[in-house]
C-alpha cells in the first residue's frame, strides 16, 4: 500500500557530497535517507511548467518514501509513502 | 541504486545513436550544432542515425572534416516492427545500408520506413548493429545475432531519468551477458543541447498533428535526450564502464569516406578503336567547323586549351553525356540551351551545348573548369518546361534505371509554415493561427513582432505564450521538413545507384529520388546532370512554329544577328513586358537610364540588377559611367581589358579570377579558390592569408602596393553578389530573342506568352494590356473561332484561346472541334444539340457565355445565361419533366437588358481573368477624373516635384529587401504604367488601403530622373475593394 501526500508536504532535506539526499525533518519522518532510485519529471512547460528530480529512498533503513526537489522553487517535498 | 559519481575527467565517450533535424519533425538539431557540440564536449567522433535515411550524412561528413572529428555514418531503420541502428563500418557496410534503406522505403507511405529481418539478412556485412531505444527480448536478440553475426550486435543501454530506466538497463545488461552479446551506452539524442527539448516536444505534436496538451501522453518526459559527456553519462550508467566506452571503440572501427569519384560515370559507349577523349575531340572538330567559318587561331588556340584540360581532370566522358542530351534534344525538337558557367567553355559551345560564343563574348574558361578543380564542373541545360519530361526519360532509358535518379530537394519551414504549425502546436485558437500565418508577409522579411502587429496582436508581445511562439518559430526557420524531388537535377552513377545512397519512390511511377539533395551530390564529385524547365523556351519554340504557321518561314535564332537596333532602342525606352530577364520593375526603371545599345550592355543590364549589385553599390558608378557623367578609368593599366566591357566597373566573377591570373600572377585554381574564398564568410585569420598572397602576387607584377589594397577592397566589396558573366550572356541572348519576337511578331509573341502561363512577371491580363497598346487587338473566345490556345488570326488579331475560358476540359473541346469540322454552330441550341454526348460542364457553358463565345451566333449573354439556367433548374425540371428538351433556347422567355460593357468586362475578367475590350480603369475614368486624378499618358508631361494624384489598377506590389522597408507599387490604367514608391512610414499608415484595394489612387510628388518617373507617395485612397473577378496582382520580395 502506499500513501499519496496530496498537495505534497514541504520538507526540509540535507544534501550529502554527492548531491543526493542524506537526510529528511519532517516531524516522524525524521532520519537518515539512503535512496534508491531518482528520476527527473519535466513537464508542460508551456503552461505550468514543472520541473522535479524525484527520489525513492529509505528512512531510517526501514520506511520506503518517495520525495521530490521542486527545481525551480529549490524546495523539497515528501509525495508518497510506501508503508 | 543508481550511481551518481562526481565528474572525473573524460570519459572516452562517443555517441553512437543520435538523431539531427533530418529525422524529420522528430530530431531537433542541425547536423552542424551536433558536431559542434560533440567538439565542445570532448567527443573525437560522432553518429548521425536518422530515422530512415541518410539525408544529413553529407553535412555531417563535412562539417566533421572541417572540424577534425570522425563521421560515423548510420539511421535508424525499423525491422519486423522493431527499431535497430544500423552503422556502416566500411564501404561494403554502406551500400548494404543503402539498399536496405531503398527496400525499406519501397511500398511504404512517403516518409516511412519498414523492412524485415530476411532483408537484413541479405544485406548484413560491414554493419555494427545497435538494438535500438527499446528493451530488446532474448529472443529477438539471438535472431539479430544469427543474421548479422554476435560480434557485431550491441545492446544498447540508455538512461534517461525516467523512473524505470535504471532497472530496464541492469535487466538489457543481463540479458546480454545471456546471450554473449557486448553492451553499449546510447543517449538516443534528440537535440544538442537541453535548451531545444521544448522545439523537439513541438515537433513532436506537429509531427502527430496535435497540440502539446494533446500531446503529453507521447512527448519524452524530461530534457535528458541531449548529447552529452562521458562525464554526464557516467552519472547514470557508469556502473558499465565498458559500455560507456564500446561507442569510442566502435568508432575507430567505423571509416566510411563516401569517395565514389572512381565510379561516377555510368559509362558512355564511343565507338570501336575511340577513347572517350579521342571521340570527344573528333566531336569538337566536327563542331568547330559547324560554328566558325573560318576557324581563326584564336578559335584552334581555346579549343585545344580546353581539352587539355578536360583530357587532364578526367572529365572527356562528362562532356559526352551532356553533349549526348542536347543531341537528343535537337533530334526531337526540344528546345534546349545551356546556362551558367558551362557558356564560359568553347568546348560547350562546339558541342551544342551552351549558344554563346566564348570567344566573341569574351568568356573565362577557368571559372567553368581548371586543372586543380576537385568538383565536377556544372552543367545546367534548360529545356522547354514543356518537353523536359522527355529528356529526363531518355535519360532513365540510356544509362539504366538503376542507375539514374531524381536529386532530393529538402523541404524547410519557412515563416508562414513556422507560424501556422507552432501556433496551432501551442494550442493558439485556429483565428489566431489563420491570422498569423497569413500576416507572414511572403514577400517582405518581418520580424514576429511586426507579423502580430499585422494581425492585430500587438498586445500580446510581451506574454510568455507570445515569447515562446517566437523563439519556437524562429529555431524552426530552415529546419528540414520533408522531402520532395528536385525540379532537374538528375544523378547518373558508375555502379547501381543504391550502392551509392538510397533511394525512394517518386509521385511518379518507376521514378526514384535519392536522399542526396543537389549539395550533397555536389561535394560528393558525382554526376549530376541539371535539366531545368524553363517556359521561355517553350514559348520561344510555339511562337517559332506559329510564325511559320502563318508566314511559312520559321526564324533561325541560332543565326539571329545580336545589333538590331531597333531592338535596342525598345528596350531603352523598358518596353519589356513579357521580354525574358529585362521585364521586372527593376529592370523597367533601370533600362532608360543605361540605354543598351550592344549585346554587351545587354549582359551587363541582365547581371547588374539583382540585390548583390544594388547593395553593393555596383549599379549607380555603372549608369553613370555609361551616361558619360563619370569618366571611364581604371585603377591600373592591368585592369583596362578586364573591365573595358563593364566601364571599369567589377561585376562579373570572371573578371575577379582575370585580375588574380594578370594582376596577382595567381595560377587559375588558385584564382578560383581565392574567388570562392572571399564570397564566403571569412575568419580574420583566413582574410588576413588572403589579402597577404593577393598583394605580394601584384607587387610582383610592379602594381604599386596603394593599388593593391584598393584592388583587393574592390574585390572584397563585390565578391559576395559578383555574377557569372557567362550565365548573364547566355540569358541575355534569350532576352535579345524575346525582345525581337516581341518587335517583329507581337501578335504570336503574346499568344506564346498567354498560352505557357504561369511564367514570367506579369499576369496575363497585363500581357494582354501590352498587346492592345501595340497595336494587337486581343480577340475574345468564340466558339467557332477559338482553339485550344491562343493564336494569332492574322498579323495584328490574336483570338483567345479555351485555355482562357476556366473549366473547360480537353474532351469537350476534341468535340467541338470535330464539330466544327463538319459545320460552324449556328445557334447555342445548334452547339447544344451536336455536343450532347460529350457536353462541357455546366460551369464551363456558363463561362463561354460569359466571356462572349456566343455572341456573334445572335443571342444577348444574359439572355442565353437566364434561359440555360431556367433550363436546368426551372420549372420543367421541378416538375420532374426531362431537362434536355427543355434547354431550347429560341423558345419563349421574359426580355431582359443587354450587359452593357462594364459588365461584360467583368464578366471576361470573372472567367478569363483578363479584358479583350476595354481596361476596366477605362470605367473609373470619369470619377477619377472628378477626383483630380492624371492618367499616365499626362503624367510624362508632368514636371519633376509637382504634386499630383495618379490611380490604376495595382499590377505590382513590391518590397526588395535591398530598400529597407521602401514599397515600389506598379498601377496600369488604360494607357500605361505608373510607378509609385512609398517610404517606410506612408506604407505604415496607408498598408491597410494600398494592399487590400485593387484599384488605388495615390497622391504624391512627381520625381524624374533620366527619363524614368515615380511618384513619392504621400496618401492613399482605395477604389476597388480586392474583388474576387480582378486580376491579382504579383507581389514580391
Amino acid at each position: 500500500m502506499t500513501r499519496l501526500c496530496d498537495p505534497p508536504l514541504a520538507i526540509e532535506v540535507a544534501l550529502g557530497p554527492d548531491g543526493a539526499p542524506r537526510r529528511i525533518t519532517h516531524g516522524a519522518l525524521t532520519g537518515v535517507l539512503q535512496p534508491a532510485s531518482r528520476w527527473l519529471a519535466e513537464a508542460d512547460w508551456w503552461s505550468r511548467p514543472i520541473a522535479r528530480e524525484y527520489w525513492k529512498t529509505l528512512l531510517n533503513s526501514e520506511l520506503l518514501i518517495e520525495i521530490f526537489h521542486d527545481l525551480p522553487q529549490d524546495a523539497w517535498f515528501l509525495e508518497r509513502i510506501y508503508d | 541504486m543508481t550511481e551518481r559519481p562526481s565528474r572525473r575527467g573524460t570519459t572516452p565517450y562517443v555517441e553512437l545513436h543520435c538523431h539531427s533535424n533530418y529525422s524529420f519533425l522528430d530530431g531537433a538539431s542541425h547536423p552542424e550544432e551536433l558536431v559542434e557540440q560533440a567538439v565542445a564536449l570532448g567527443m573525437p567522433a560522432l553518429a548521425l542515425t536518422d530515422h530512415g535515411g541518410v539525408y544529413g550524412v553529407v553535412k555531417l561528413l563535412n562539417h566533421a572534416r572541417r572540424v577534425g572529428i570522425r563521421p560515423v555514418l548510420g539511421a535508424e531503420l525499423e525491422i519486423d516492427g522493431r527499431h535497430v541502428v544500423l552503422l556502416a563500418r566500411d564501404m561494403t557496410g554502406w551500400s548494404n545500408l543503402c539498399r536496405l534503406l531503398s527496400h525499406a522505403h519501397r511500398d511504404q507511405p512517403k516518409g516511412e520506413a519498414r523492412t524485415t529481418i530476411a532483408r537484413l539478412a541479405e544485406f548484413n556485412r560491414g554493419l555494427f548493429l545497435l538494438t535500438g531505444c527499446r528493451p530488446v527480448t532474448e529472443d529477438w536478440l539471438r535472431t539479430l545475432q544469427d543474421v548479422v553475426g554476435r560480434e557485431n550486435v550491441f545492446v544498447e543501454l540508455q538512461n534517461h531519468l525516467r523512473p524505470e530506466d535504471g532497472w530496464v538497463a541492469a535487466g538489457q545488461d543481463q540479458l546480454a551477458r545471456r546471450c554473449r552479446a557486448a553492451t553499449i551506452v546510447t543517449n538516443n539524442v534528440h537535440y544538442h543541447a537541453a535548451q531545444r527539448r521544448p522545439l523537439s516536444d513541438v515537433l513532436t505534436a506537429i509531427r502527430n498533428r496535435m497540440t502539446l496538451e494533446e500531446a503529453r501522453g507521447i512527448l519524452k518526459p524530461n530534457s535528458e535526450y541531449h548529447l552529452k559527456d562521458g562525464a554526464a553519462m557516467a552519472t547514470v550508467l557508469g556502473s558499465y564502464p565498458a559500455a560507456l566506452e564500446m561507442g569510442y571503440l566502435l568508432a575507430q572501427e567505423c571509416s566510411v569516406d563516401l569517395d565514389f569519384k572512381k565510379v561516377r560515370f555510368p559509362g558512355y559507349s564511343v565507338p570501336n578503336g575511340e577513347t572517350p577523349f579521342s571521340f570527344l575531340y573528333q566531336l569538337c572538330q566536327q563542331g568547330a567547323r559547324g560554328r566558325y567559318h573560318p576557324i581563326t587561331p584564336a578559335v584552334a588556340r581555346r579549343l585545344q586549351k580546353e581539352l587539355e584540360v578536360i583530357e587532364k581532370t578526367g572529365l572527356a566522358e562528362f562532356f559526352l553525356i551532356n553533349w549526348d542530351l542536347m543531341r537528343f534534344a535537337k533530334e526531337n525538337g526540344v528546345p534546349g540551351q545551356g546556362r551558367g558557367s558551362a557558356a564560359d567553355s568553347i568546348v560547350a559551345y562546339v558541342l551544342g551545348i551552351t549558344r554563346v560564343d566564348p570567344i566573341e563574348h569574351n568568356l573565362l574558361f577557368e571559372r567553368f573548369l581548371h586543372e586543380e578543380m576537385k568538383t565536377t564542373p556544372d552543367i545546367d541545360i534548360d529545356f522547354s518546361s514543356e518537353h523536359r519530361e522527355k529528356v529526363i526519360k531518355y535519360v532513365y532509358d540510356k544509362y539504366g534505371w538503376e542507375r539514374t535518379g531524381m536529386v532530393c530537394n529538402v523541404v524547410t519551414f519557412q515563416p508562414r509554415m513556422a507560424a501556422r504549425q507552432v501556433g496551432k502546436a501551442l494550442g493558439f485558437p485556429p483565428d489566431v493561427v489563420d491570422k498569423l500565418s497569413k500576416s507572414v508577409d511572403s514577400w517582405f522579411p518581418q520580424s514576429l513582432e511586426e507579423v502580430s502587429a499585422q494581425a492585430g496582436f500587438e498586445q500580446l508581445t510581451g506574454s510568455a505564450p507570445w515569447r515562446q511562439f517566437t523563439s519556437l518559430c524562429n529555431q524552426v526557420l530552415n529546419f528540414p521538413r520533408h522531402l520532395s524531388i528536385h525540379v532537374g537535377g538528375m544523378l547518373v552513377t558508375g555502379q547501381p545507384l543504391i550502392d551509392v545512397v538510397p533511394v525512394e519512390p517518386a509521385t511518379m511511377p518507376g521514378r526514384v529520388v535519392v536522399q542526396f539533395d543537389k549539395n550533397d551530390v555536389e561535394d560528393l564529385g558525382l554526376i549530376k546532370m541539371d535539366m531545368l524547365g524553363l517556359r521561355t523556351l517553350s514559348v520561344i519554340a510555339e511562337v517559332l512554329e506559329m510564325i511559320k504557321d502563318r508566314t511559312g518561314e520559321k526564324p533561325d535564332l541560332d543565326a539571329l544577328p545580336l545589333d538590331d537596333p531597333e531592338v535596342y532602342a525598345m528596350c531603352s525606352e523598358a518596353d519589356t513586358i513579357g521580354v525574358f530577364q529585362i521585364e521586372s520593375r527593376a529592370q523597367m526603371q533601370t533600362l532608360p537610364r543605361t540605354r543598351p545599345n550592344t549585346f554587351n550592355d545587354l549582359v551587363v543590364e541582365v547581371a547588374i540588377i539583382r540585390p548583390g549589385p544594388i547593395q553593393g553599390n555596383a549599379v549607380h558608378p555603372y549608369i553613370r559611367r555609361k551616361q558619360g557623367r563619370e569618366p571611364v578609368t581604371y585603377a591600373h593599366p592591368l585592369l583596362e581589358p578586364i573591365l573595358r566591357d563593364t566601364l571599369g566597373v567589377i561585376l562579373y566573377q570572371e573578371q575577379i579570377l582575370e585580375i588574380c591570373i594578370s594582376v596577382a600572377g595567381m595560377t587559375a585554381g588558385k584564382a578560383d579558390g581565392f574567388r570562392r574564398a572571399m564570397n564566403r564568410h571569412r575568419s580574420h585569420i583566413e582574410m588576413r592569408s588572403l589579402y597577404d598572397g593577393f598583394i605580394e602576387g601584384c607587387l610582383q607584377n610592379d602594381v604599386p602596393d596603394q593599388t593593391a589594397e584598393e584592388l583587393f577592397k574592390a574585390i572584397e566589396g563585390f565578391a559576395s553578389f559578383g555574377f557569372c558573366r557567362s550565365h548573364a550572356a547566355a540569358f541575355a541572348r534569350t532576352s535579345y530573342e524575346t525582345a525581337w519576337l516581341k518587335l517583329r511578331h507581337p501578335a504570336e509573341f503574346v499568344c506564346g506568352l498567354l498560352n505557357n502561363q504561369p511564367m514570367g512577371f506579369y499576369h496575363p491580363s497585363v500581357l494582354v494590356e501590352d498587346a492592345k497598346r501595340h497595336g494587337v487587338a486581343v480577340l475574345p473566345v468564340d466558339i467557332n473561332r477559338s482553339a485550344e490556345r491562343c493564336l494569332p488570326e492574322d498579323e495584328g488579331r490574336v483570338r483567345l484561346g479555351f485555355n482562357y475560358v476556366k473549366e473547360m476540359g480537353s474532351a469537350p473541346q476534341k468535340a467541338i472541334f470535330s464539330e466544327r469540322i463538319k459545320a460552324e454552330f449556328t445557334s447555342f441550341d445548334d452547339f447544344h444539340e451536336r455536343l450532347r454526348p460529350s457536353l462541357p460542364t455546366v460551369e464551363a457553358i456558363q463561362n463561354l457565355i460569359m466571356v462572349g463565345a456566343f455572341d456573334r451566333l445572335g443571342s444577348a449573354r444574359r439572355d442565353l445565361l437566364w434561359r440555360f439556367q431556367e433550363g436546368r433548374r426551372g420549372r420543367g425540371r421541378k416538375r420532374g419533366i426531362d431537362p434536355q428538351p427543355s434547354l431550347r433556347l429560341d423558345s419563349q422567355g421574359p426580355p431582359l437588358p443587354a450587359l452593357d460593357p462594364v459588365e461584360k468586362t467583368r464578366l471576361e475578367y470573372q472567367v478569363s481573368e483578363l479584358s479583350t475590350g476595354r481596361h476596366l480603369v477605362h470605367y473609373w475614368r470619369d470619377r477619377l477624373e472628378a477626383m483630380g486624378v492624371l492618367d499616365s499618358l499626362a503624367i510624362k508631361r508632368v514636371p519633376d516635384g509637382r504634386t499630383i494624384r495618379v490611380g490604376g489598377l495595382v499590377i505590382v506590389r513590391q518590397a526588395p529587401g535591398t530598400a529597407r522597408k521602401i514599397r515600389f507599387f506598379t498601377l496600369e490604367d488604360e494607357f500605361g504604367h505608373v510607378n509609385v514608391t512609398f517610404m517606410p512610414d506612408i506604407y505604415e499608415r496607408h498598408r491597410k488601403v494600398a494592399n487590400s484595394n485593387a484599384v488605388i489612387v495615390v497622391e504624391g510628388e512627381m520625381q524624374r530622373q533620366d527619363g524614368v518617373h515615380s511618384i513619392l507617395a504621400r496618401s492613399v485612397i482605395g477604389i476597388q475593394g480586392g474583388a474576387k473577378d480582378l486580376p491579382t496582382s504579383h507581389d514580391y520580395r
